[in-house]
């Protein structure tokens, strides 16, 4: 799928389409489950939320496509904007079911005052057009309602099957002009899925949008798989299964479904991690009774050893200039966090704190490293020099972070018999549960798409 | 006894009097301390103030009278300029709303603004809040009340024979804090990031005489953490957004207004210091 950023011409004339193929509609995501957990406020104070309308999006000329009427398209795009904002925990979104409609010349000049008696600090309008190509655009307007002024404005070209993408990429924007960070919403998870009684529990591989929509299941639960981890580049997968009871690493492409084994080992690898170029991938092999980090070509290859210091040495996560490398340790007695050079010269151990380390993951700004604090096992974070550890979620048992692409939020998994994904926004320490058919756990968050 | 004593007495009061007149003279003894500046503070005037107190004179000639040539039968006054909501006027927008045809023109409000002759004693609806407190706003209400205002004499203080006010400290530090307290209440803006809060944002507000913003311009950002640079462009929004949102202002002494020091333009630093 292509998406391209274009400013259409809001007057331009539409042909009205005929004759379209009928892709696949889209899965929507599910409904938004009941919070079965107080969502924990930890840390620092909550960020004030934005106040925003989004009202429905309306179309230039009715048509329809194969993802539906573009009247339909405009109201369900301005949801999923709402939607994504909302999930955000930083705003406040005003959404189409509770402001009037708008017209298509309005979109380019909005009713202030009106927006400005909803309470709305920024406005989102925009519009959805059939092409004559068969695919539509979302174009996609941010305006400052106290200043009128348009801060923004976006459009995207899809297929019609991706009419959701479109929605998550001017979410994106909007995020990304309000905060200051980038956007999050465009973006992909895959995770374990889990289901039946705790000895017998099922856990496939599966996927889906951010939000719990498109979602679907990779593997068949032939097998217990654990710790996916999303290729920066987007191409395939890496995940620990226990084929036949023998742990080790795989590798899965996206595009065709097919698996195959990283290393040809008779040694038990496990906790598979990629390099920021997505050339290699770093894992744990336990040999001679050590277990020790080493790098491995994702095409396969002989495999370097970077640690070799008696213990168990695991859960390797690159830093994102590709130039560190932090993981974690019981050399010293107890679970530690420690930072090495890329090559595994220079370590040193980062983490001090009562209680044991685990499972770092560096940020893809490269400002923090968070972990599992396994005393009580909550969720951190730390500077990659262990200065400033900050605890970020409380309650129930929280493990596996997975940073966000913008670095801003991070998901884990909480509850240990049955596990649910949630995330927490790392400035604010705001949470939100992920919704999933089943129980899940080990997220990875894909980058933003292309 | 008794006048020796006191003609000793008298002759060395004079005599340490004249020691530190001369001392003083010459500078061996330092003044008295000055009172410390006031630090900054979130709202600061641009123009220094000048220090000595000045009530006006009352003057011994009349006011100047402007000559009016045209004012015509005399007119309601013009509006106030806060857009107060006309509830029993018919809503402009609604008619055109709905007999609005399918033509995708932009919806600028309608306000033909037919030059509306000054004779017509008929009340000018309020227009569908303008931008509400802004330069375009006030800009506008002078233009279309041109012709009213033509006759009336300027009444600048600076142009009546009563000498302008001079700003105090006094005057200085409290209309430091209507200021302040006016623009209080929209301060509580949305921050991106807790720790954006330690970007600060200089704004230089210029108000017209009526407390209207007349513009608004961020002349500084500082912040000494590169981590936060991504944060900076919103906190520029923000800190604009509390000046827009918090104007007009009332109770401004219009006496202060055009002096040097006066509140016509001041710096404004979002958020505070905390």
């Amino acid at each position: 799928m292509t998406l391209k950023h274009s400013f259409y011409p809001l007057l331009a004339a539409v042909a009205a389409l005929a004759g379209l193929s009928v892709a696949q509609a889209q899965q929507p995501a599910p409904p938004p489950l009941e919070q079965d957990d107080e969502p924990i406020q930890v840390g620092q104070d909550v960020t004030t939320r934005i106040t925003i309308a989004v009202p429905a999006m309306p179309t230039p000329n009715a048509a329809s496509t194969a993802a539906g009427s573009t009247d339909d398209l405009g109201r369900q795009v301005a949801e999923i904007v709402a939607g994504d904002l909302r999930n955000s925990e930083l705003f406040t979104p005003i959404g189409p079911g509770q402001l009037r409609p708008i017209g298509f010349p309005q979109v380019t000049a909005p009713d202030y005052p009106y927006f400005s008696a909803s309470g709305a600090q920024n406005l989102v309008q925009g519009y959805v057009q059939a092409n004559p190509d068969g695919r539509i655009t979302v174009g996609c307007y941010l305006y400052d309602v106290s200043g009128q002024t348009q801060l923004a404005r976006e459009g995207f070209v899809v297929q019609p099957r991706d009419w959701r993408r479109a929605a998550h990429r001017c979410a994106d924007a909007i995020f990304s002009r309000l905060t200051g960070e980038g956007g999050y919403f465009d973006t992909r998870i895959v995770y374990v899925s889990e289901t039946g009684p705790a000895r017998r529990r099922i856990k496939r591989l599966a996927i889906m949008d951010y939000d719990g929509a498109n979602h679907r299941f990779l593997t068949n639960g032939q097998w217990t798989v654990l710790t996916p981890r999303f290729a920066p580049n987007q191409q395939t997968i890496t995940f620990m299964t226990y084929e036949n009871e023998r742990p080790r690493v795989m590798v899965y492409e996206i595009d065709s479904g097919a698996t195959r084994p990283l290393i040809a080992s008779p040694n038990m690898t496990f906790a598979p991690r990629y390099s920021p170029d997505s050339r290699y991938i770093i894992f744990s092999m336990a040999t001679g009774g050590n277990t020790d980090i080493y790098r491995i070509p994702v095409g396969g290859g002989t495999p370097q050893r970077l640690t070799n210091s008696p213990g168990i040495d695991t859960g390797g996560s690159y830093s994102p200039d590709g130039a560190r490398i932090v993981f974690e340790s019981d050399r010293g007695g107890s679970q530690q966090l420690y930072v090495m050079d890329a090559d595994g010269s220079n370590q040193r151990r980062i983490s001090f704190g009562g209680g044991g380390y685990g499972t770092p993951v560096w940020s893809p700004r490269g400002d923090l490293i968070a972990f599992t604090k396994t005393g009580g096992f909550r969720i951190g974070v730390m500077r990659p020099d262990g200065s400033g550890e900050r605890i970020l979620t409380g309650g129930s048992y929280s493990e596996g972070p997975s940073w966000a692409p913008n670095g801003r939020a991070v998901m884990f998994t909480r509850g240990a018999s049955s596990g649910q994904l949630w995330y927490v926004d790392v400035a604010s320490g705001a949470t939100r549960r992920v919704p999933t058919p089943l129980g899940g756990s080990d997220p990875a968050w894909s980058p933003l798409r292309n | 006894m008794a006048d020796a004593e006191t003609k000793t007495g008298f002759s060395m009061s004079v005599g340490l009097h004249g020691a530190l007149l001369a001392a003083l003279a010459y500078g061996l003894i330092p003044p008295p301390p000055r009172v410390a500046e006031e630090t900054a503070m979130e709202v600061s005037f641009v123009d220094e103030a000048g220090l000595t107190s000045a009530a006006p004179t009352p003057s011994t000639e009349a006011p100047e009278i402007g000559a009016a040539p045209d004012v015509g039968t005399p007119q309601d006054a013009a509006p106030e300029p806060l857009p107060t909501p006309a509830p029993p006027e018919p809503q402009p927008p609604a008619p055109r709303q709905a007999v609005a045809p399918p033509r995708p023109q932009a919806p600028a409000p309608r306000q033909k603004a037919t030059p509306q002759r000054p004779q017509q004693p008929t009340r000018q609806p309020p227009r569908p809040s303008p931008r509400a407190g802004t330069a375009e706003r006030t800009q506008r209400s002078i233009r279309d009340d041109r012709n009213f205002l033509k006759g009336l004499g300027r009444d600048r203080v600076s142009q009546s024979n009563n000498p302008p006010a001079q700003m105090t400290g006094a005057a200085r530090s409290s209309m430091r804090s209507l200021i302040a307290r006016a623009l209080m209440p929209c301060e509580n803006q949305p921050f991106p990031s807790p720790q954006a809060r330690a970007i600060k944002v200089q704004v230089r507000v210029t108000l017209n005489r009526n407390g209207s913003l007349a513009s608004a311009e961020v002349t500084s950002v500082r912040n000494g953490n590169p981590e936060l640079e991504r944060y900076e462009r919103r906190m520029r929004d923000l800190a604009l957004a509390v000046v827009r949102g918090c104007t007009p202002m009332r109770g401004l002494p219009d006496e202060y207004y055009d002096v040097a020091g006066g509140w016509r333009q001041f710096n404004y630093q979002f958020p505070r210091d905390s």
